[in-house]
């Protein structure tokens, strides 16, 4: 991560920066899926129909999901994390890493699935 | 790849899938509210300079726009002209062959015919029942009707004797009937099963070379994300390549999405920079493209220049007597033909001073849209902007055509054709395309094989479905003239991939590969077909029935047949100069705009959509 010559923060604004991004990654994720499901269940009749469309769509919908939507939301929630672990040191992390913010997890985000955060390669 | 039978299309709930692809259009802009609360909320607002002031705030602040960034290309790329217009045009293409289910299934089963065989190649057959209401001398009364014999009244009377000496022709005639049906069948299937599998191929392919995401914030975060923003400069170039290659699977409409999704600058690059990527492309704006296929015509015969001298000078060091020499003075010459051509066709379309040049009949600009020196050659030349005309008349020439005449008599040809709807348009603006955009047999033994328009079927419906995506304003009232050969490659176009034309208007037609109008995709009473009375081609129907019969269902114009024999007793010279009369002047002492052109007076109606006075 970059150095700190000027450093200056307000960590009240920077928490809700934080609840802004997991706000947006929990509303993305659950529209998500819920896209996810509308494609399955139009694929089910498309591939009884025998189409080639069918399984095509269940796939995109699903791809969408997880890789796309799912990427989006995984940067906001990384992002997220990485500032409240700032907030709540109010220094610049130089090295971080997601086990930086599980560590604080717990108390500050209780109900954030730290699974999520062990599941990363730089835990 | 689509196994869909007849049954399941006519029972698909086109309205589910419509729907589904509303659903996602909404979808996109409920995400597009995300990246703008990021921006405003986050970036902008808690996470402003004024709260948190760093090198590293400066950092996640890059962070979250190259994540609202890329979300939003994402939402574009993807969700939208991927799957959301994928599922509206898959719905649209099923809906409509259904509709054509909905016509025909009622006409099969009403005419007592079976439906039997695999989903890729249905036969429609006499039902046994049918079979022996013939044979019996009981046949129905619609076979009656169409044989023009009374229905017999179970005695044995005068009536049932003439059934029974029509025998053969009540078959024929319900044979032929059952023909047509199976024609009709098997070309909203074969349109079917294109759309089914180009939707498929749309969404697959989307999954196959994603874009990368950019890294997450961390310990690797400086390593990873300069590659990731190298990555996403080359990404417009990438997809641009995969669109021209023809391995994006996107469509012309959502080439057209994507193309308007870039910005202006993207646009500008991708013209000066890779022309090669952008002439071609249906569904990229005329404007661009003929830029860039102005480029690409004048590299094109730079090139051949440097290979014709590097080919001189080989040439110069082998024995005039061998066969690599035959060999290389053959490839000479055709390199020389192919830089012939060429220039001629630059010549046509451009002005001294190297600007666009216009028709001299109409003043309309020339458009190139495509060109190739392979086989016989392509070319595409528009005369008016096809995106702004009010009318797109699409000449598709026939036997013989080669880049000669892209730049000689089928442009001509296509010229006279622009005159004649500008001359009888009332004011509108009609762009008349010459789409030799396939490799046309070069002889008549070769027009009797069905490969050539079978071969190029897919690049005139991808043609036809760029003219829809990149029009602005109202939909133009869209014909596809055929002439000859060209009529077999509209029909086989329209049967078996479909066309997004309005008119198909069939000159001189040997057939169109299939036996009814109905088959075409589009309505009956917009197909429109003309042979005069003097023509060759009447005597040789080599590719179905043909579109002048009242059987085939489809509209006829009065054509003259103005050419004679040179001398009396070459009786021969008439009928074959009459297939190619059509767009003469009839009595070249009378000014043209005088409407003594029977034939171009009537395509002209059809072309500007007054079909009340086609005579």
């Amino acid at each position: 991560m970059a150095g700190a010559d000027v450093f200056a923060m307000d960590p009240d604004e920077v928490r809700k920066s934080v609840d802004v991004l997991f706000e947006i990654e929990a509303e993305a994720d659950t529209q998500a899926a819920a896209m996810a499901t509308a494609n399955a269940e139009a694929a089910g009749p498309l591939k009884e129909a025998a189409t080639a469309l069918g399984p095509a769509l269940e796939a995109a919908g699903e791809w969408w999901r997880v890789h796309r939507a799912g990427g989006f939301c995984g940067l906001l929630g990384n992002t997220g994390e990485y500032l409240a672990a700032c907030a709540e040191q109010a220094v610049e992390i130089d090295d971080y890493n997601a086990g930086t913010f599980a560590s604080l997890a717990g108390e500050l985000y209780p109900e954030r699935p730290n699974a999520n955060a062990s599941s990363r390669p730089d835990w | 790849m689509s196994e869909m039978t007849w049954e399941h299309l006519r029972d698909l709930d086109c309205g589910a899938v419509r729907t589904l692809g509303e659903s996602w259009k909404t979808y996109v802009d409920q995400q597009l509210a995300h990246t703008e609360r990021l921006r405003t909320d986050v970036i902008d607002g808690h996470l402003s300079v004024e709260n948190y002031e760093s090198d590293t705030a400066t950092q996640v602040r890059d962070q979250i726009g190259m994540t609202a960034d890329r979300y939003e290309d994402d939402l574009s790329d993807y969700a939208s002209t991927r799957i959301a217009t994928t599922l509206l045009e898959a719905a649209d293409a099923f809906e409509k062959e259904q509709n054509e289910l909905k016509e025909l299934i009622p006409l099969i089963e009403q005419h007592d015919f079976d439906i039997e065989g695999p989903h890729s190649e249905y036969d429609v057959n006499l039902s046994g029942d049918l079979h022996q209401a013939i044979l019996t001398l009981n046949p129905p009364q619609w076979l009656c009707d169409m044989c023009g014999v009374k229905k017999p009244d179970g005695f044995w009377d005068w009536d049932t004797l003439k059934v029974l000496f029509d025998s053969v022709d009540l078959y024929g005639t319900a044979i032929g009937l059952a023909g047509q049906y199976q024609d009709w069948l098997r070309s909203v299937m074969s349109r079917a099963h294109d759309a089914d599998d180009e939707a498929a191929a749309a969404l697959s392919e989307m999954r196959e070379n994603p874009t990368e995401l950019p890294p997450h914030l961390g310990e690797t975060y400086d390593d990873l994300v300069d590659d990731y923003k190298e990555g996403v400069t080359e990404e417009v170039a990438n997809e641009a390549q995969a669109i021209a290659d023809g391995t994006s699977g996107l469509s012309p409409e959502q080439v057209n999405q994507w193309w308007e999704n870039l910005s202006e600058s993207e646009r500008q690059a991708l013209i000066d920079e890779h022309p090669e990527w952008v002439g071609p492309v249906d569904g990229i704006p005329v404007e661009s493209r003929d830029t860039a296929n102005r480029t690409l015509l004048g590299n094109e015969i730079d090139s051949l220049a440097d290979r014709i001298t590097a080919k001189e000078q080989a040439l110069q060091g082998m024995d005039p007597e061998s066969e690599e020499y035959e060999k290389a003075k053959a490839e000479l010459d055709d390199l020389k033909q192919d830089r012939t051509d060429l220039a001629n066709l630059q010549d046509k379309i451009t002005n001294d001073d190297g600007t666009p040049a216009a028709s001299s009949q109409t003043g309309q600009d020339y458009f190139l849209l495509g060109f190739d020196t392979e086989g016989s050659g392509k070319a595409i030349v528009s005369i008016g902007n096809p995106d702004t005309a009010d009318n797109v008349n699409a000449y598709v020439p026939g036997t013989g055509s080669n880049l000669s005449g892209a730049s000689a008599g089928l442009l001509n040809r296509a010229d006279t054709m622009a005159f004649d709807a500008q001359r009888l348009g009332g004011g509108d603006e009609t762009a008349t395309v010459l789409w030799m955009g396939y490799d046309a047999p070069d002889t008549l033994i070769e027009a009797t094989d069905d490969k050539w328009a079978n071969e190029g079927a897919d690049d005139l419906e991808s043609f036809t479905q760029g003219i829809r995506a990149t029009a602005e304003g109202e939909p133009s009232n869209f014909s596809l003239t055929g002439h000859s050969y060209g009529t077999t490659m509209v029909g086989t176009a329209a049967a078996q991939e479909g066309v997004e034309a309005d008119n198909l208007i069939l000159v001189a037609s040997p057939g169109t590969s299939v036996d009814t109008a109905s088959a075409l995709g589009v309505d009956e009473e917009r197909v429109w077909a003309s042979t005069n009375d003097e023509d060759v081609i009447q005597y040789g129907p080599v590719h179905g029935e043909a579109p002048v019969n009242e059987e085939f269902g489809g509209n006829t114009f009065t054509s003259d047949s103005p050419r004679e024999s040179s001398e009396w007793w070459k009786f021969w010279e008439g009928p074959m100069e009459n297939h190619s009369s059509y767009w003469d002047q009839d009595d070249p002492s009378t000014p043209a705009n005088e409407g003594n052109d029977i034939s171009r007076d009537n395509q002209a109606y059809v072309v500007t959509g007054q079909e009340g006075r086609v005579r």
